[in-house]
C-alpha cells in the first residue's frame, strides 16, 4: 500500500466497529430527554441571529431620542368594538409626570397602523453585502416614523430592544463557539506538540566554548581531538555537527540566533534591575540582593560561554499551562481587556480581541487533556503502523491522532461555549464587553442592571436579554449532556 | 512519598515565579498607574505628580519594582497597598475572612444539593426526576451571577413589602443594630446569627452557580462505576441492589470527588465573585477589582501571589489525597 | 433617671472650660434640638485611611473633616470666609500677611489643648515633599512657598510671596502635634492611622471622633465631648451621639436603603430614582421628602479639540472659532439631560459651575442646538459639498471628519458623546466616536498629544482661581494647547485669571470672573455640555437640615460639611 488513505486506516484502527459508533452515538444521542429539544432552540436562536435584519423592524443603532423606556408596543388583534382584525398598533406618546417624576406612556388609538408581514422597510445589506430592505413586520408607517413598533420595548437611548436582541444574539451566540474554537487551536496545537514530542530535548543554550572541567576522552576514541578543543569541544560546535550531518542548518542558525537575543536581552534585564535594586535598597538586604543577582548573572554567563541547557518541549509547555492555570482568570481578563480600551478600535475589532482574549485563557486546561489523550494515543497501534508506514509527524497527529480524539473535543467544546456566553456578559457587567451602540445580549442585561431594582420594577422588559442568555446557556448545557452521553465510547452499549 | 512531596514543593519556585512575573509584567501593561488620576486634577503641578510618582516607587522600571516586591515576599510581607497606605495582608485579611463565610456557605450548599442529584439522575437516568432536578441545578448556572443576585434583591425587597418586615436582609453583611443595641455589642453567637442571615441569599446565588459542575461529576463517575465488571459481579452474586449501589458504586465514584477537595483550598482565599458586588458584601472581589481599577499593584499582586501559592498547595493536597483514598495510586 | 443631669453637668463645666467656643449657626432656628441619636449616611467606598497626609480620596477625607479642624471654610450661609478653629484674622501688607487668632481652650479630644504649635507642626509636614501630603497645593504659590510661623500660643503667622484671593480659605487639616511628631521625625508620618489603627487612638479635635472602622462595611464615629463649637442657645455641639457610615458601592443598593429607611439622606441621581422615592413617599411606606431639581451639581462635562494636532490641516481648522461654535449648535442638551442624565439637569455654557453664586453669570454667549446653524457656519469656513458617503468636504475634496475619545465606563459621558456624534454625522460631520481608558485618555491628553477631541470633565469647586492649571497658558491642564502659538483670547483668559487671583475685593473679583466666562462661552476653548441636578432626599425625623430654598450642592443638606447642627427628632 503506497499511500494510505486517511479515511479507510482510521477504520482500519478501529476495525468496523467506528462506523457502528457514530451509528450509536446518535441512537444514544437521541435517547436523551432533552437533546433535541436544545438542538431545536439553538437552531432557532441563529437563525433569528443570521436574519436578524430581516426579524427586527429597526436598524441596529437606530435611536429615537423622544422614546427612551417605551413599554412593549401593544399589537390589537381586535377593534375597539371587539370585532377581530389584522394586527395593528397606536401612536404611543411619552412625557414625564412633572410630580412624581414618572414616565407616562399614552396610547392615542385615533388612527390605526395595520402591521404588514414581509414588508419594505430600513434598508441593511444581508450578509454583509447583498443589498436588501425587506422585513418581516412593519409597514410604511414604520419607516416614516408616524408610530413605532417596539415589540419588546426600547432601550436607554430609545432603541428597539426586539431588534437590538437580535443583532446580539450573533456576537453572543458566536463569541461562545469562536472563543472555544481558537482556544481549540491553541489547545490542540500545543497539546499535541507537547505529547508527541514528550521526551526529547531542545536545546535553549549551547555554550559557546569547551566547558573546563570537561575531561579529555579516551585516548582510542579518533573524535578526541575535536571533542578537546576549546572551541570545538562546545556545544555550539558540537549542535553545529549535528545539524549539518542531519541537514537542518538554516533552522539551526535561526534558533541560535533567537537563543543568543534572547539570552542577550535576559541579562540586560538583570544587569538593569540589579542597578535600580541596589539603589533602592540598604543593609543586609542590599548585600543579599548583590549576591542574588551577581549570581544570577554569573550563571548566565556561565551558560552562554561553557554549558548547556535542554528542555523537555512537554515540560515547557506543560509548565506555561501551569503558570496561566495559577494565575486568576478573572484577572487576566480585566486587565488584557482594560489594555483593549487604549485603542479607539471598531467594535467589531475589539469583538474578536476579547474572543481572543477569552480563548487564551481558556486553552491550557485543554490542551493538558488533549497532551494525555496524545500520550495514549501515539503509543497505539495504528498510529505506530502509519509510523512505519513512513508518514510524518504532523500527518499522524493531525490524520490519526486527532481523529481519536474527536469525540471527546466535541464534548468539550459544548460544554465551553456556555462558559464564554457567561463571560461575555460578565465582561460587560465590568465595563469591559463590546461597546454601545453594538449590541450583545451581555451588554444589554449589564446595561439594564445598571438601572438597578428601579429598573426591574419599572422597565423590566429590559431584562429580557437575560433571559436569552438563560435560556441558551440551558440549552447547549443540554446539548452538551446528550453529546458526551451519546459520543463517551465508556457508555452503555 | 516525602521525596515526592518534596520534589513537588521544588517544582512550585519556578511555576510561582513564572505566575507573579507575569502577573507583574500583565499589569504594566495596562495603561498608567496608580498616580495617573491625579494628573487631570487642575490643582496638583507636574512637580507635586512626580513626587508622588517618586514617594511610591512607581519612577522605577518594573523589573526592579518586581525584584522589590518578590524580595518583600520572601520576608513575608506582601508589600504597600498605595491607596492604604499599609500593609497589603493588613488590607486583604478582614475581606478574605468575610469572603470565607459565603465561601464556606456556598460550597457546602453545592457538596449537599449536587452529590444527592448527581447519583439520582445517573440511577435513575432520563427519568423525569432526572430531567427535574439536571434543570434545577442547571438553572444557577444558566443565570449570569451579576443579574441573580439583583433578582434576589428585588426579591427580598418584595417579600418585605408583602411581609411588613425584613424576612430577608436588602444586601450587607452586617445589621448595624441587633436587638436596638450595636451589633457589635450583642452577644457573639447573635452576632453570627446575624451574618449568617445575612448570607442566606448571596449564598444561594454563589452556591446555585456551582452545583451543575459537581452534579455532572458525580453523574457521570456514578454511570462509569455502574457499567465497571466488578458491579456486575457483585449483582451477580445476587447482592442486595442497595448494598450494590452503596458498597460498591457510590464509594468508587466518590473517590474524585473526595479528592478534588484539595482545589478548592484557592478558592477559600479567593472571593466569592459578583455577588459580593450586587448584594454589598465587603469581600474579596469588590477590594480587588477597585484594586485592578485604581492599578494599585501590591493589592493585587498580594491575593494573586496568596492566590497562586493556594492553588498548588492545594493540587498536591489533591493528589496526595487521591492516593490515600485510592488504594490503586502511588507515588514515588 | 440619673443621666441627663450628669450629662448637662458634664456640657456646663465644658462650655465654662471653652473660653470662646465657635457658635454654629442652625438653618432653622424655629426647630427644637434634640440630643442623641445615630445619623447614619452612606459613602461607596470605604475610607483608605485616617491619616490626613496620606489620604488621597474623598472617601477619606469625608470622615478626616469631621475629626480634624481645619483653621477657615466658607460662611455655609453667604459664602465669605468664616473662621473655624481661626476665630479671627487681620490682613497685613497688602494682602501678603495674614495673622490668625485661634480659639483659646479649643481641645482635642484627648485633653490636650490645640494650639498654634499643632497648627504650625501641620503645615510643615503638609508641605513637606517627602511626605506627600495632598495639601502641598495649599503651600505653593506660583512655585514660591508660603510660610507658616507662630507668634505665640494662639497666633499664627501666614506669609504669601505675592496677594492671594483665596488665602482666607486655609482648609487643610490640622494634626495634634504630640501624636504625630514623632513619627514625622522618624520619617515614618505615612504609616500613622491607617486603617487597622485601634479606634481609639485616633485623636479628634472635630465634632466627632472615631468609635469603630469595619472594613468594606461601616466607619462609626461618636461626639467628641471636648468639642469648641455650640449652638446659638449656647448648647455644646453636637447634637447627635453617633455618626454611621455605611459603605454601600453601588447607588442602587444605596437607594433601596434609602427607600428601607435605613438611611437618613440621600440625593437621588435621577428622575427614575426621584419618582421612585416620591411613590414609596406617596404609598406612606417612607416617612421622607425630596427636593428634586433643587440645584446643580458642581462636576462638568466638555469636550474639546486638540489645537496642537501633528495634522497641520485638523490643527487649523479646531482653531477656527466659527468651527467650534458650529459643534457647540450640534449639542442637543434637551436630549443630553433626558438621556444620559436620566431626565434632570440643566444645559451649561461656561466654566464657572451654576451654584457658585458669588461668580457665575448667566449672561453669556450660548450656542443653542442647531444643526441648520451648525451647517451654515461650517459653509462659511468652507465645507460646502459633500462627498459619496456624505460627509462634507472643503474645496481641496478633504472630508471633515475626526476621532471624539471619552473614558469607558462613565455612563454620561458615554451617552452624551454619543448623542454628539449622530447628530454630527446627520449634518455630514464624520465624527468617530470610542470610549477609551481613563488613564490613556490621561497620557493622550498630556503626553502624546495624538487625539482629535476628546470629551471629559474635571471637578468644579467654588474657588475660580484654583482653576489656574486649566486656564493659565502654561497651565499643565491648559490642555486644547500647549502653544506656543496662542489666541488672543487664551491671552486674554491668562490674564484675568492671574487677575482674578490676585484680587482681594469680592465685587472686583466678580467682575473679572464674569468677564472671564463671556471670553470662554464665545471662544469656546472648552465648549460645555450639560450638568446633573442635584435632588437630596431626606426622612422627615432629621432636624437640623437646610430649607427647600438654602439647600445647594456646594454645601449639600446640612451647613458646615458636617452635621454639627443635624439632630435626630424624636
Amino acid at each position: 500500500m503506497p499511500d494510505v488513505q486517511p479515511t479507510n486506516d482510521l477504520r482500519e484502527g478501529l476495525g468496523e466497529q467506528s462506523q457502528s459508533y457514530w451509528q450509536k452515538a446518535w441512537i444514544r444521542f437521541r435517547r436523551h430527554p432533552f437533546s433535541r429539544w436544545a438542538g431545536g432552540v439553538l437552531l432557532l436562536l441563529y437563525v433569528l441571529a443570521l436574519f436578524a435584519d430581516f426579524v427586527g423592524p429597526y436598524p441596529e443603532a437606530k435611536s429615537f431620542r423622544k422614546l427612551q423606556f417605551v413599554p412593549p408596543t401593544a399589537v390589537h388583534f381586535k377593534t375597539e368594538d371587539g370585532r377581530w382584525t389584522r394586527p395593528y398598533v397606536c401612536k404611543v406618546e411619552r412625557t414625564r409626570n412633572p410630580r412624581t417624576f414618572k414616565l407616562e406612556f399614552n396610547e392615542n388609538c385615533e388612527k390605526k397602523y395595520t402591521v404588514h408581514f414581509f414588508v419594505h422597510g430600513y434598508p441593511y445589506k444581508f450578509l454583509g453585502f447583498i443589498p436588501m430592505d425587506l422585513h418581516l413586520m412593519g409597514g410604511p408607517w414604520l419607516t416614516e416614523e408616524e408610530a413605532y413598533l417596539f415589540l419588546w420595548g426600547t432601550d436607554d437611548f430609545g432603541r428597539d430592544l426586539f431588534s437590538r436582541i437580535w443583532f446580539g444574539a450573533r456576537i453572543s451566540l458566536t463569541i461562545g463557539i469562536l472563543a472555544s474554537i481558537i482556544a481549540l487551536i491553541l489547545g490542540i496545537t500545543f497539546g499535541s506538540i507537547s505529547g508527541f514530542y514528550a521526551g526529547q530535548a531542545v536545546h535553549i543554550v549551547r555554550g559557546v566554548f569547551r566547558p573546563p572541567q570537561k575531561r579529555a576522552e579516551e585516548a582510542g576514541d579518533p573524535q578526541a581531538q575535536l571533542h578537546n578543543g576549546f572551541f570545538s569541544g562546545g556545544a555550539l560546535a558540537e549542535g553545529w555537527r549535528e545539524a549539518r550531518r542531519d541537514r537542518r542548518l538554516p533552522a539551526f542558525l535561526l534558533g541560535l540566533v533567537l537563543q543568543y537575543a534572547f539570552w542577550f536581552a535576559a541579562m540586560t534585564v538583570v544587569w538593569t534591575t540589579m542597578q535600580g535594586f541596589l539603589s533602592i535598597t540598604q543593609g543586609v538586604e542590599r548585600y543579599l540582593a548583590f549576591a542574588v543577582f551577581g549570581g544570577l548573572l554569573a550563571a548566565m554567563a556561565w551558560m552562554v560561554l561553557f554549558g548547556r541547557l535542554a528542555v523537555d518541549v512537554d515540560d515547557l509547555i506543560m509548565r506555561t499551562t501551569e503558570i496561566l492555570a495559577a494565575i486568576p482568570g478573572l484577572f487576566l481578563l480585566i486587565i488584557l481587556s482594560g489594555m483593549l480600551a487604549q485603542y479607539d478600535l471598531p467594535s467589531s475589532t475589539r469583538f474578536l480581541l476579547v474572543l481572543a482574549i477569552l480563548a487564551f485563557v481558556g486553552w491550557g486546561g485543554l490542551a493538558r487533556n488533549i497532551r494525555g489523550f496524545v500520550l495514549q494515543l501515539r503509543e497505539m497501534e495504528y498510529a505506530q503502523a502509519a509510523r512505519a508506514l513512513g508518514a510524518g509527524d504532523a500527518r499522524i497527529l493531525f490524520r490519526h491522532i486527532v481523529p481519536g480524539t474527536l469525540g471527546y473535543l466535541i464534548v468539550v467544546v459544548s460544554l465551553a461555549i456556555p462558559g464564554y456566553i457567561l463571560a461575555e456578559s460578565g465582561l460587560s457587567f465590568l465595563g469591559l464587553g463590546i461597546q454601545d451602540p453594538s449590541s450583545s445580549w451581555g451588554l444589554l442585561l449589564s446595561k439594564a442592571q445598571q438601572g438597578g431594582m428601579v429598573a426591574l420594577k419599572s422597565r423590566p422588559w429590559l431584562f429580557l436579554p437575560g433571559f436569552f442568555i438563560f435560556v441558551s446557556i440551558l440549552a447547549y448545557n443540554y446539548l452538551g449532556d446528550a453529546l458526551r452521553d451519546a459520543l463517551d465510547p465508556r457508555a452503555e452499549h | 512519598m516525602t521525596a515526592y512531596i518534596l520534589r513537588r514543593f521544588l517544582h512550585l519556585i519556578p511555576t510561582f515565579l513564572g505566575a507573579t512575573f507575569l502577573a507583574f509584567l500583565v499589569i504594566q501593561l495596562a495603561p498608567g498607574d496608580f498616580i495617573t488620576r491625579l494628573e487631570l486634577d487642575p490643582s496638583y503641578d507636574r512637580s507635586q505628580i512626580e513626587n508622588f510618582r517618586r514617594l511610591f516607587g512607581l519612577d522605577q522600571p518594573f523589573t526592579v519594582q518586581y525584584a522589590k516586591w518578590l524580595s518583600g515576599f520572601l520576608k513575608g510581607y506582601l508589600g504597600l497597598s498605595l491607596s492604604y497606605q499599609t500593609d497589603v495582608w493588613s488590607v486583604l485579611k478582614p475581606r478574605i475572612l468575610n469572603s470565607m463565610v459565603l465561601v464556606v456557605a456556598s460550597v457546602l450548599f453545592i457538596y449537599v444539593v449536587s452529590i444527592p442529584i448527581g447519583i439520582y439522575s445517573a440511577l435513575r437516568q432520563y427519568s423525569w426526576g432526572d430531567r427535574f432536578w439536571t434543570t434545577f441545578a442547571f438553572f444557577g448556572l444558566a443565570v449570569p451571577n451579576f443579574f441573580f443576585a439583583l433578582l434576589m434583591l428585588y426579591f427580598a425587597l418584595w417579600l418585605k413589602d408583602i411581609v411588613g418586615h425584613e424576612v430577608f436582609p436588602i444586601g450587607g453583611m452586617r445589621s448595624l443594630y441587633i436587638d436596638g443595641a450595636d451589633f457589635f455589642e450583642a452577644p457573639k453567637w447573635k452576632q453570627w446569627l446575624n451574618i449568617l442571615w445575612h448570607a442566606v441569599l448571596p449564598v444561594i446565588v454563589a452556591g446555585t452557580a456551582g452545583t451543575a459542575g459537581l452534579m455532572r461529576v458525580m453523574r457521570t463517575q456514578m454511570l462509569e462505576t455502574k457499567m465497571q465488571d466488578y458491579v456486575r459481579t457483585a449483582r451477580a452474586k445476587g447482592l442486595a441492589e442497595r448494598v450494590v449501589i452503596y458498597k460498591h458504586i457510590l464509594r468508587n465514584a466518590v473517590i474524585p470527588i473526595v479528592a478534588s477537595i484539595g482545589f478548592l483550598l484557592p478558592e477559600l482565599f479567593g472571593g466569592a465573585g459578583f455577588v459580593e458586588i450586587v448584594m454589598a458584601w465587603p469581600g474579596l472581589t469588590p477590594l480587588i477589582l477597585d484594586a485592578i481599577f485604581s492599578i494599585d499593584v501590591y493589592i493585587i499582586m498580594g491575593s494573586i501571589s496568596i492566590s497562586v501559592v493556594l492553588l498548588m498547595i492545594g493540587n498536591l493536597l489533591s493528589d496526595l489525597l487521591l492516593a490515600w483514598v485510592d488504594p490503586r495510586i502511588r507515588y514515588r | 433617671m440619673k443621666k441627663p443631669i450628669w450629662i448637662l453637668a458634664v456640657l456646663a463645666l465644658g462650655a465654662l472650660a471653652l473660653a470662646q467656643p465657635k457658635v454654629f449657626k442652625v438653618p432653622n432656628a424655629a426647630e427644637n434640638p434634640v440630643f442623641g441619636g445615630d445619623f447614619r449616611d452612606w459613602t461607596t467606598s470605604d475610607p483608605k485611611t485616617f491619616n490626613p497626609f496620606v489620604a488621597k480620596e474623598t472617601s477619606s477625607t469625608d470622615v478626616i473633616q469631621l475629626m480634624l479642624p481645619t483653621l477657615t471654610d466658607y460662611d455655609p450661609y453667604t459664602g465669605a470666609p468664616e473662621g473655624l478653629l481661626a476665630k479671627s484674622w487681620e490682613v497685613k501688607n497688602n494682602g501678603l500677611t495674614i495673622v490668625f487668632h485661634l480659639r483659646e481652650g479649643a481641645k482635642w479630644s484627648d485633653g490636650q489643648p490645640i494650639t498654634a504649635d499643632d497648627v504650625v507642626f501641620s503645615a510643615k509636614v503638609h508641605s513637606d515633599p517627602d511626605v506627600g501630603s495632598n495639601s502641598i497645593k495649599s503651600f505653593e504659590l506660583d512655585g514660591s512657598p508660603i510660610v507658616w510661623t507662630k507668634i505665640d500660643d494662639y497666633t499664627v503667622q501666614a506669609d504669601f510671596p505675592k496677594p492671594y484671593a483665596p488665602a482666607l480659605i486655609q482648609g487643610w487639616y490640622i494634626v495634634p502635634k504630640h501624636v504625630f511628631e514623632k513619627a514625622y521625625e522618624s520619617g515614618k508620618v505615612a504609616e500613622m492611622w491607617d486603617v487597622g489603627t485601634d479606634p481609639a487612638a485616633v485623636v479628634s479635635g472635630g465634632p466627632f471622633m472615631l468609635d469603630q472602622y469595619v472594613q468594606g462595611e461601616r466607619v462609626v464615629l461618636k461626639k467628641n465631648p471636648n468639642f469648641w463649637g455650640v449652638d446659638e442657645k449656647g448648647n455644646q455641639l453636637p447634637y447627635l451621639d453617633r455618626y454611621v457610615f455605611t459603605v454601600v458601592a453601588d447607588r442602587n443598593a444605596a437607594m433601596a436603603k434609602f427607600l428601607a429607611g435605613e438611611l437618613d439622606l440621600y440625593a437621588a441621581s435621577d428622575a427614575d430614582q426621584v419618582s421612585q422615592i416620591i411613590e414609596r413617599i406617596d404609598d406612606g411606606k417612607l416617612d421622607a421628602s425630596i427636593f428634586p431639581n433643587a440645584d446643580v451639581t458642581t462636576g462638568t462635562n466638555f469636550i474639546f479639540f486638540n489645537w496642537n494636532s501633528d495634522d497641520p490641516w485638523k490643527a487649523q481648522l479646531f482653531r477656527n472659532k466659527k468651527f467650534r461654535q458650529a459643534m457647540a449648535h450640534l449639542m442637543d442638551k434637551d436630549s443630553m439631560i433626558e438621556l444620559a442624565l436620566g431626565g434632570l439637569g440643566q444645559p451649561q455654557w461656561s466654566p464657572i459651575s451654576i451654584p457658585v453664586k458669588q461668580f457665575f453669570t448667566d449672561d453669556v454667549a450660548k450656542f443653542e442646538y442647531d444643526p441648520a446653524k451648525a451647517a451654515e457656519l461650517l459653509a462659511e469656513i468652507g465645507f460646502r459639498s459633500k462627498n459619496a458617503q456624505g460627509v462634507l468636504t472643503d474645496a481641496a475634496g478633504r472630508p471633515l471628519e475626526f476621532r471624539l475619545s471619552t473614558n469607558q465606563g462613565n455612563n454620561v459621558r458615554e451617552k452624551i458623546a454619543q448623542i454628539f456624534a449622530e447628530d454630527a454625522n446627520k449634518i455630514g460631520v464624520n465624527v468617530k466616536y470610542a470610549p477609551i481608558a481613563f488613564n490613556e485618555l490621561v497620557r493622550q491628553i498630556l503626553n502624546t498629544r495624538d487625539f482629535d477631541a476628546i470629551l471629559i470633565g474635571l471637578t468644579g469647586g467654588r474657588e475660580p482661581a484654583f482653576g489656574r492649571n486649566v486656564w493659565e497658558l502654561d497651565g499643565p491642564l491648559h490642555m486644547w494647547n500647549y502653544g506656543p502659538d496662542f489666541e488672543s483670547f487664551e491671552i486674554l483668559i491668562d490674564k484675568l485669571m492671574k487677575q482674578g487671583a490676585t484680587t482681594l475685593e469680592q465685587s472686583k473679583r466678580r467682575e473679572i470672573y464674569v468677564r472671564f466666562q463671556q471670553v470662554v462661552a464665545e471662544n469656546l476653548p472648552l465648549a460645555y455640555t450639560v450638568a446633573p441636578a442635584y435632588n437630596p432626599a431626606r426622612l422627615n425625623n432629621v432636624g437640623g437640615l437646610f430649607s427647600k430654598d438654602q439647600i445647594n450642592s456646594l454645601e449639600g443638606q446640612y451647613p458646615y460639611n458636617y452635621p454639627v447642627t443635624v439632630f435626630k427628632k424624636k
